[in-house]
């Protein structure tokens, strides 16, 4: 990604964080589930630069890994999945023992955990519920990046607990229907859906994007091939959001810290 | 100390000590033994001896270390140059997280002192037991990943490998045994064990040594020229020297090398039609995870 296409992304990712906040004028927005139609829409990608958007807009943000299938948010940090999560509602450890405080973004990380056999249940239960009330307490946002909303409980089971729903959308590839049955099921549990995150638009057209219409690609070349750029096949994606995607973030960002 | 010198083979299950298990019964036949996985081409060992938690009468971690500490000196003297660490393979009692979490068996990792240690799990030969799968998880959330033994040679799993496939998106390491690759115990264990390996769902190969005869560790010399042939050079070093030497130093497994002979990469249909395949095979893999 070159360094206009950076701009892009970050200046997406701000523009988001902003209509987030514009969206959720009138009511508290505390708890916000980000999941997406089907697999392979980048949603962990969009939840960890959400987050560190967030972050370096003053928010106190913790970032869950609440995709207890295929987890793929410690990678964006660079942190190990085999503590979090699962081992809190497990009642193997404290919140503030599972969370890892991500030093250059600012952002509080709590990843998956080891994956149980029963993802649903484990977070449909009592202890979640209670969880989720103590991440409330202590943090001011809580971003929980889930599996994809059609096919499985788990995500419309969180989004039913959250305060908003984003749910992601890989531009010209999502089929129509598969978007509908998204909202139709997010809408059954009663979620509150915020707002449609466009991913991979093509840098051609991102010029008359408009608020919902987002573009970001590791190499450039994702809009043509998806999987080449598929983000989370990186192995530590980290390093982007490290290196350039920060520093594009932390220094170019107007009004970054008191946004 | 390092461990491995990241040349030669590395065998994290083999039962090289004498007189616990149904390995070797005395010093000879374990130090002929050695001298045969050298002949082999392994450099570093793990002896692992069976251990089945909560049973009167198994090997202590101590008495494991003592061992090997005897059969270093023993090895120095015969001039065998062969690297020996203390493991065990547990036999997955229901037991078993609680064993582990109470510390007792905190110590029976494979690694050595680090952060991410595996534990080398038995499995009886007939079916997976009930509800494996949570104890796996229960197992996970103890901090050690748990490495299943020879899923190859256990009847239900031979004949459908592919119950293994969640227990890999768990987490799961698997250790094949070099004898089923290279046809010694069957045609099926040999099936599937090359069906692990060619979906890259296997990721160590172990010789599960008990003697010179039977289940000789000069297997893991066949298995590794038969992965050569058939899955390529770097996969086939992965195998049975790098991956195996991360798991004795106690070390996350790194990337897998490019595999020969793989199933060539199909084009990926794109657009709508390609999204509906995905989804509809990303599903079928959930539901048969249920």
């Amino acid at each position: 990604m070159d360094g206009q296409q950076y701009q892009l992304a970050a200046e997406a990712f701000r523009s988001l964080r902003t209509n987030l906040q514009y969206a959720a004028l009138g009511s508290p927005l505390r708890i916000l589930t980000v999941t997406a139609a089907g697999p392979d829409e980048g949603k962990s990608f969009i939840t960890a630069n959400l987050a560190v958007a967030m972050a370096q807009g003053g928010t106190r943000v913790l970032a869950v890994g609440a995709d207890l299938r295929r987890p793929a948010l410690h990678r964006a940090f660079g942190l190990d999945y085999r503590v979090g999560l699962t081992s809190v509602l497990m009642g193997r450890m404290s919140l503030e023992e599972a969370v890892r405080h991500t030093e250059p973004w600012g952002v509080d990380v709590l990843p998956s955990g080891p994956l149980p056999p029963n993802p649903a249940e484990l977070l449909g239960s009592r202890q979640m519920a209670a969880l989720l009330e103590e991440m409330k307490q202590r943090w001011e946002l809580v971003l929980l990046d889930t599996p994809p909303v059609v096919a499985l409980s788990d995500a419309a089971l969180l989004a039913a607990r959250s305060d908003g729903v984003l749910l992601v959308v890989t531009a010209y590839q999502t089929p129509r229907d598969v978007v509908v049955a998204a909202r139709r099921q997010l809408e059954q549990v009663g979620a509150r859906i915020l707002g449609v995150v466009l991913n991979r638009v093509r840098p051609s057209e991102s010029g008359r994007y408009h608020y919902y219409y987002y573009y970001y690609s590791r190499d450039g070349s994702s809009a043509e091939s998806p999987r080449d750029g598929r983000w989370s096949h990186a192995e530590r994606p980290s390093a982007s959001l490290a290196g350039r995607a920060t520093g594009v973030m932390a220094d170019r960002i107007p009004g970054g810290r008191d946004a | 100390m390092a461990i491995g010198r990241g040349d030669g083979l590395v065998d994290i299950h083999h039962h090289l000590l004498p007189g616990l298990d149904d390995g070797p019964r005395d010093w000879g036949q374990a130090l002929e033994l050695a001298r045969e996985a050298v002949r082999a081409g392994i450099r570093t060992v793990v002896a692992t001896p069976h251990v089945r938690p909560g049973q009167p009468g198994q090997p202590t971690r101590a008495a494991v270390v003592e061992m090997v500490d005897e059969l270093r000196s023993r090895l120095a003297s015969e001039g065998i140059e062969l690297e020996v660490l203390a493991g065990a393979e547990v036999y997955p009692v229901p037991d078993l997280p609680r064993w582990l979490a109470g510390g007792s068996g905190a110590s029976w990792d494979l690694g050595q002192g680090s952060q991410i240690r595996y534990l080398l799990l038995d499995l009886p030969f007939d079916r997976l037991p009930p509800n494996f799968d949570r104890l796996i998880f229960e197992v996970a959330l103890t901090g050690v990943t748990p490495i299943i033994a020879h899923p190859e040679r256990n009847r239900q799993l031979a004949e459908r490998p592919q119950l293994l496939i969640p227990l890999v998106e768990q987490g799961v390491v698997l250790q094949v045994t070099a004898g089923s690759l290279v046809g010694a115990f069957g045609r099926e264990a040999q099936h599937a064990s090359m069906w692990l390996v060619r979906r890259g769902l296997a990721r160590v190969v172990a010789t599960d040594a008990h003697d010179v005869v039977r289940r000789s560790p000069l297997a893991m010399r066949e298995a590794y020229r038969y992965l050569s042939r058939h899955v390529g050079v770097a996969m086939a070093e992965h195998l049975c020297s790098r991956w195996p030497l991360e798991v004795a130093r106690g070390e996350p497994l790194s990337a897998a090398p490019p595999m020969d002979g793989a199933a060539p990469a199909q084009a990926r249909p794109t657009g709508v039609r390609g999204l509906a395949r995905g989804l509809r095979a990303w599903w079928q893999r959930m539901a048969s995870s249920f």
